[in-house]
Parts: structure tokens; sequence; C-alpha cells
């Protein structure tokens, strides 16, 4: 499971989607308002968005935010 | 330039405008020490240009996106916690040992001791938190 530290963090499918729309981390970083490292940060791993940015990412895939982002933890918790 | 240059998002610009006016005026506040042997008032003025560089300063991390703030704040964190640490360690050992670093910061320039107890209290902090997040970025980029 990627982790960033001592810190458990979620999975995402961000650099399928990017990656079936063709665009660069720049792209997708322009388009959310944030800084490359940012999207590499998110892809990777290392970094954990915001509830709001989330939900700004899910609506530029025009999809579910659990569509792009998961974590195995709460898919056990929850069976 | 090329031609599908990436245009620079507003952001980027506020970013790089705030980033300007700090150093710019850090550098004012630097000129204005330097002069302030021929009037008192430079000295009122050069501080009215620092505390004008910490308003920038404070500009600039609200306009970076929130993985580069969270990069600072961890940064300053464990960085700065690092470096007060060995603040701590320097006082203890001055504490128990007097000596321990006579000639030490004078070799580096710094002869008060007011001037040594921020030279010994905040350096390694900043310096903590300048590797911190140095280590942070290159992971990033």
């Amino acid at each position: 499971m990627p982790t960033a530290g001592m810190f458990e963090l979620m999975r995402n499918r961000l650099k399928v989607l990017r990656a079936e729309r063709n665009w660069s981390q720049a792209d997708l970083a322009e388009r959310l308002d944030v800084s490359r490292q940012s999207v590499n940060a998110i892809e990777t791993g290392k970094y954990d968005p915001s509830l709001p940015l989330a939900f700004k990412i899910a609506a530029l895939f025009g999809l579910p935010i659990e569509q792009i982002f998961s974590a195995d933890d709460v898919a056990q918790a929850a069976e | 330039m090329t031609a599908n240059a990436r245009p620079v998002s507003r952001r980027m610009k506020r970013k790089t405008l705030y980033v300007a006016a700090t150093i710019a005026s850090m550098l004012a506040y630097v000129v204005l020490m330097a002069l302030s042997h021929s009037a008192q008032w430079l000295v009122w003025l050069a501080l009215a240009a620092a505390l004008v560089s910490v308003v920038f300063a404070c500009l600039w991390v609200a306009a970076l996106d929130e993985a580069a703030q969270q990069a600072h704040y961890i940064a300053w964190f464990w960085g700065g916690s690092a470096g007060l640490f060995v603040s701590m360690l320097v006082f203890v050992t001055v504490m128990l040992r007097p000596s321990a670093f006579d000639g030490a910061l004078t070799s580096m320039g710094v002869e008060e001791s007011f001037a040594s107890g921020i030279v010994v209290g905040v350096t390694p902090a900043v310096i903590g938190y300048l590797i911190w997040w140095a280590v942070i970025w290159l992971r990033r980029s």
C-alpha cells in the first residue's frame, strides 16, 4: 500500500484517467489550478487531496469520488 | 518560447509577484539597515520594510495550492522541531559545561551574547525546515 511516512494513504485512479484523456500532469494541474508537483504527489500516493479538491477532480472527470479514490481498509470494514 | 507554450496560470502569477515582493522588501530592509548609521529613522523604516516582507510572505503561502502548503507545514513541524532539538542540545550542553562552545560563534562573526542566542535558537530550526522541505519537493518532482 502506498504510504507517506507513517500515514496510510488512499489509492486513486488519477493516472489512468489522465492517460485515457491523453493529458499530461501539467495539463491536469492547469485544469485543477494546482501545481504539477501536487498532481504528481496525488498520483503517486504521497499526498491525499482535501475533500474540496477531490470533488473538483471528480467533477473534472465526470465520475463519483468513490470511482476515483478508494481505501482498502475502508472497503474491508464495510464488508 | 515555443508555439505551444503553456499560459502562466493566475495562481502562478500571484505566487511570483508575492515572492518578488517578499525578496524586494527584505533587500530594502538590508539596504536601509546598512545606511541606518546616518539616521535613526532609517532603522524604523528598515523594520517597516521587514514587516512588509512578512505580509507578502503570508500572501505567498496563501497563494500556494493545498499540497504545497501541506509540504511547508510538515517541513516546518518536523524540520523545525529537529532544529529546535539541536538548539536544546546546545543549550543543555552549555548549561552543563559553559566553555563547551567557546570561540565557535565568535569564529562565525557572532560576538554579542544576544545575537549568538538568536543564531543558536533559530538557525538550526530554519536549516531543518529547509532540508525537510527540499526532501518533500524532490520526492514530488
